[in-house]
């Protein structure tokens, strides 16, 4: 990119439009990738809706781990 | 290879047959329901008889209804529960405009359970901040929207009259067709049996006892229609949240409204949330349409629950639409004025972030928010 000032206008405006075009691929491709991850968790369903159920076991883990993170802490 | 097909096919003819039995229960559930919200709401006309008003002069300070409402939500973890409770208390003669802010503090004592579920997440930071921020979004959401209905409520009445016109259109056509209504007529064998059994201990302890029968029924017949529609209705969900993905907040509301009609408990579909939050699949801001969507949903349980009461029928079909109108006008407006919109998420980032960095500020935001400041109000109310 050294170039960039001296490069010729038309090479410049090629260069941007591949840039474009480029850049919406990507974001195409991470958009895929997230919507990707968002069905592969759905999928999960079941497990997630077993782990959305409140159990005291939660609220003991929590304060064993809040009296953990106290003595850490000093 | 014919033994495995037809050991394939009578599995499936043994889950097709379970499906129905399950499907049953869920309906002898709901005719359980109903039937306890009519049993409530006789207890309690019986118990008061034109008491009522006075019986609940604590909560006729707005503030005071609330925190009773957010309070006793967030001890029984079920707004559908509370909010059927109060359908009855209404039939039975509870005014109205005592209700109304009893109704908004369920909303708030719902998200209480999410809130406790996300604390599952805390051995991981990352993952803790997500899953704190996806569940407080829907506090910050119907904190806001409190802020907003209650003084418009106590200043102008706003949903009360809406409710009474709601009302009103629903009791003329449908749920009085010609001076029967069917509902009322197929729940009577029961409700008729346990009033016979019960009312001869008398008015007070007759009516009292009614109201326990009641307040039994309710949450044992949604704690189990609960379970079975989790279990029947995983399926269903899954296919509405797969076509919810990348089509936007609108979607996601519709999507969350569909989801926890068919479930039929808000806790569950912003619980479900929580996980999917943590994971980093989804983000907060695609999240937080779907928590709104429950709100919505969950108001099915009441409204369904009011169509069979005696006494004040009306009244009770009001306020179960005062719960519908509250939850569709806080969506509407809050999510419809950009610079409310993403308020509540701006919010719950903010205390995830700071909750994940020091554990303590979770442990003293849940106890805060759901019991000490509802407790102190409370307190200073009886003072005023």
């Amino acid at each position: 990119m050294s170039d960039i000032k001296i490069m010729p206008k038309d090479k410049l405006r090629a260069l941007i439009g591949d840039t474009e075009e480029t850049l919406a691929e990507l974001k195409a491709e991470m958009e895929r990738r997230d919507e990707a991850d968002q069905a592969r968790e759905i999928e999960n369903l079941e497990e997630h809706m077993k782990n959305a159920e409140l159990s005291l076991q939660t609220i003991r883990d929590f304060f064993r781990h809040l009296v953990e993170d106290m003595k850490s802490r000093g | 290879m014919v033994d495995t097909n037809q050991a394939q096919d009578s599995a499936e003819i043994r889950g097709a047959r379970g499906g129905w039995i399950q499907w049953v229960m869920v309906a002898g559930l709901i005719y359980l329901l109903i039937c306890a919200v009519g049993l409530i709401g006789s207890g309690f006309k019986l118990a008061t008889g034109d008491q009522a008003k006075e019986l609940f002069a604590f909560a006729t300070n707005p503030f005071a209804g609330l925190v009773v409402g957010t309070v006793a939500t967030a001890l029984i973890q079920s707004s559908s529960t509370v909010t059927s409770i109060i359908v009855g208390l209404v039939a039975g003669g509870l005014p109205v405009e005592v209700a109304v802010p009893m109704v908004m503090g369920a909303n708030i004592g719902t998200s209480i359970t999410n809130t406790i579920v996300s604390l599952g997440h805390v051995r991981e930071k990352k993952e803790f901040a997500r899953a704190f921020s996806a569940a407080t979004v829907h506090d910050f959401f119907n904190l806001l929207s409190v802020v907003i209905f209650l003084p418009l409520e106590i200043a102008f009445g706003l949903l009360e009259k809406m409710g009474a016109a709601l009302a009103g259109v629903f009791t003329v056509s449908d749920a009085d067709m010609g001076g029967v209504n069917f509902v009322k007529a197929a729940t009577a064998p029961v409700t008729k049996t346990i009033e016979g059994v019960l009312t001869p201990m008398g008015s007070t302890a007759g009516g009292i006892a009614l109201i326990v029968v009641g307040i039994v029924m309710i949450f044992l017949s949604i704690h189990y229609v609960g379970k079975l529609l989790k279990a029947l209705m995983v399926g269903k969900a899954k296919d509405i949240m797969h076509t919810a993905i990348g089509k936007g907040p609108i979607s996601g509301i519709f999507s969350g409204t569909l989801v926890t009609v068919l479930v039929q408990s808000s806790s569950t579909t912003t619980s479900l949330m929580v996980p999917l939050a943590g994971s980093g699949a989804f983000g907060l801001k695609q999240i937080y349409p779907f928590t709104l969507g429950a709100n919505i949903g969950t108001c099915i349980t009441a409204l369904l629950a009011a169509t069979a009461v005696s006494g004040n029928a009306e009244a009770a079909l009001q306020i179960a639409f005062i719960h519908l109108t509250y939850n569709v006008l806080g969506v509407l407006f809050i999510f419809g004025l950009p610079f409310l919109r993403y308020l509540p998420v701006k919010s719950a980032e903010w205390l995830g972030a700071t909750a994940s960095e020091n554990k303590m500020v979770a442990l003293v935001y849940v106890l805060g928010v759901f019991f000490v400041v509802p407790g102190l109000c409370l307190g200073v109310t009886s003072l005023v």
